[in-house]
């Protein structure tokens, strides 16, 4: 068995809000091993941004949120670490990419120079070094004339050109890890494609382990080893890709899967969504958050499934 | 930048251009602007008038007027005010720099005080530092200014004159720049006055500014990969969070020029421009009024081109091709 590069045990976040406490994210676990891609898939709302940004404590700053639980790399606590230890970590160790590059990329300054910094943030490399740097790492995640387009200000770049650059700079110090929040939910079909395509060519160049988070599941076939389903703060199921994909065992698994367009099915019919409204994160209801949208709820549900051997409900595969 | 310079350039003499022509067609549609009949003094004849008219050329077309009255004001600076005769340019150039030094001396008081208050405040949201500083801010943009000079200058001047701490300020005046011990001695509390309200309002603008840009995906990004936390302040947050207050200082030093400096000019007894046009509109004096307009839309003109230039630097997006 190989040994893991990330460990998270019974991460646990909540905001404190002025409507009250938020439970956003309960007691997940999973680890990542050197190389593999791990999706982490669930509607929007569902704790996957909260569990990102808790890895390297990045919510750590705002006041209101606690995370409790434990996040290992290589075997390294990292929830006790201080704020000068994590800024070690962040970027050089495990670094993210996010959802929005319009909005992602400093926009005064120039996009070589927004990598060189992160650069010599981590490496006391020569400013020039890290210049050049910059531009070999541009040229890696596919930008033509690469030294030309260093010296451009975000906003003369495309959507994907920019999610591009932020791809650049979290690869820049060959992190372990790379996070990357719905890094092609911004952006176009053709560009989503890309995206994904450099994601899969340098996690097999780099053996960089990815968690890749998004709320479509067809982003998830081309790149995931596997995927974790995420509902209302929880794994609700995790499993190799190719078996999720073929046999999800989770009523709210196979929704997600049924909500997503295909090309064999006429594209008249109009796609099934999963009825009903994700709980409210305040309340901690006793039992599985997912009954009262589930088709198949019945008086067992009332107890909350615990996660064992990959999913968590009652009735696996759902009423037959 | 060539480019820049020269369409400012051409732009300010257009300003100029309009500006005159709009003081001087305002000048002669009002009531009791006609110049010939104040400089004729309380009980004049019809032909005392006439001759005054003919004596200084009102009677001739105002298209010549015009032209002649630029003539004199721009081309041979001799141009006498109507009130009492004197020359306009010597006094209008020992007020001028009497007036900058006033303005920029504040407004570089204002931006240092208010940006650093805000900061601060904005770095220790919601923690004590930040609840004082509020409190002083939002006290400094709650005083009127006329008031608070005059309680200064009786404070400092007359009250404690004889308490050591405050026995080198002067009782208003105004000294020139070659001594600038002096210089900045007669100015501090004048400058203090003026740049309060504004260091108050310029804190809140920063402060909430710097709040919104904490929060800002790309300073999110800069903490994800690890950048210390000055440099994520200083090189990401603030510098983004400094572009609403370039585009405030640019309207902010205009409306000081012509507005609150003229108050505390008079109130410190200084002497420079916006005193002098204080008395030229009381007497709808004409020649100096068009001068220090001409001047005033000059100084509008530049400090805009100054705020464009730091604009340009703080945001690449607005630059041109
Ligand atoms: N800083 C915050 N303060 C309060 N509530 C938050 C904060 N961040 C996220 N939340 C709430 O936590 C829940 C999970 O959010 P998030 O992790 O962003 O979901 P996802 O990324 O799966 O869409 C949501 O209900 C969201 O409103
Ligand atoms: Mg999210």
């Amino acid at each position: 068995m190989p040994e893991n590069v990330l460990d998270v045990h019974d991460l646990d976040v909540r905001f404190a809000t002025e409507a009250g406490t938020i439970h956003a994210v309960r007691d997940v676990s999973f680890s990542l091993t050197r190389g593999e891609v791990l999706a982490l898939v669930g509607e929007s709302g569902s704790g996957k941004s909260a569990t990102a940004m808790s890895l390297t404590a990045l919510n750590r700053a705002a006041g209101n949120t606690r995370v409790t639980g434990s996040v290992r790399l290589h075997g390294r606590e990292l929830m006790t670490l201080s704020e000068r230890e994590l800024r070690d970590v962040r970027g050089a160790q495990v670094a993210m990419v996010f959802q929005d590059p319009m909005t992602s990329l400093n926009p005064v300054r120039r996009v070589g120079d927004l990598i060189a910094e992160v650069i010599r943030a981590h490496d006391p490399v020569p400013r020039r070094a890290a210049a050049r740097r910059a531009v070999e790492l541009l040229h890696e995640v596919g930008i033509a004339e690469p030294g030309r387009r260093a010296e451009l200000f975000p906003h003369q770049l495309s959507g994907g050109m920019r999610q591009r650059v932020l791809i650049a700079m979290a690869l820049a110090l060959r992190p372990a890890v790379l996070v990357a929040d719905e890094p092609t939910t911004a952006l176009d079909v053709t560009i989503q494609a890309q995206i994904l395509r450099l994601i899969r060519v340098l996690r097999a160049e780099h053996g960089t382990s990815v968690l890749l988070i998004t709320h479509d599941l067809g982003v998830v076939a081309g790149l995931a080893d596997r995927v974790a389903v995420m509902y209302a703060g929880r794994i609700v199921e995790t499993a190799p890709t190719s078996a999720i994909l073929a046999s999800p065992r989770h009523p709210y698994t196979a929704g997600l899967l049924e909500s997503i367009p295909r090309i064999d099915h006429p594209r008249s019919a109009r796609l099934p969504s999963i009825a009903g409204q994700p709980p409210t994160l305040q309340d901690d209801d006793p039992g599985c958050s997912f009954a009262p949208r589930c088709r198949s709820a019945h008086e067992a549900c009332a107890r909350r499934p615990v996660l064992s051997d990959g999913i968590a409900c009652h009735l696996p595969g759902g009423r037959r | 930048m060539i480019r820049f310079v020269v369409r400012r350039l051409a732009g300010l003499v257009l300003v100029l251009f309009a500006v005159s022509l709009a003081v001087f067609a305002l000048f002669n549609v009002i009531p009791g602007g006609d110049p010939a009949l104040r400089l004729a003094g309380r009980h004049p004849t019809q032909q005392n008038i006439a001759q005054i008219r003919h004596d200084w050329g009102f009677d001739r077309p105002l298209p010549v007027q015009y032209l002649d009255m630029m003539d004199h004001l721009v081309i041979r600076r001799d141009i006498i005010s109507y009130q009492d005769q004197t020359p306009v340019m010597p006094t209008i150039e020992t007020g001028v720099p009497r007036t900058l030094s006033l303005a920029v001396g504040a407004a570089i008081l204002w931006l240092v005080f208010g940006v650093t208050i805000g900061v601060l405040s904005g770095l220790n949201a919601g923690r004590w530092l930040d609840r004082v500083l509020t409190v002083v801010a939002l006290t400094g943009i709650s005083i009127p200014i006329f008031w608070l000079g005059m309680v200064l200058l009786y404070l400092f001047t007359y009250r404690y004159r004889d308490v050591g701490v405050f026995s080198w300020i002067p009782i208003g005046g105004y000294a020139s720049w070659s001594d600038p011990i002096e210089w900045a001695k007669h100015l501090i509390v004048p400058w203090c006055v003026l740049a309060v309200v504004s260091i108050g309002f310029y804190a809140r603008v920063v402060r909430a500014s710097l709040l919104d840009a904490r929060g800002a995906d790309h300073v999110r990004t800069a903490r994800a990969m690890g950048l210390s936390r000055s440099r994520v302040l200083f090189r990401h947050a603030l510098r983004t969070s400094l572009i609403p207050v370039v585009t405030l200082f640019g309207l902010d030093f205009g409306a000081t020029v012509g507005g609150t400096v003229i108050l505390i000019e008079k109130v410190f007894g200084i002497g420079g421009v916006g005193q002098y046009a204080q008395e030229s509109v009381a007497h709808l004096d004409l020649p100096p009024l068009m001068a220090i307009t001409l001047y005033g839309a000059a100084i509008v003109v530049v400090a805009n081109a100054a705020v464009d230039i730091a604009y340009a630097w703080l945001d690449p997006r607005i630059r041109v091709a």
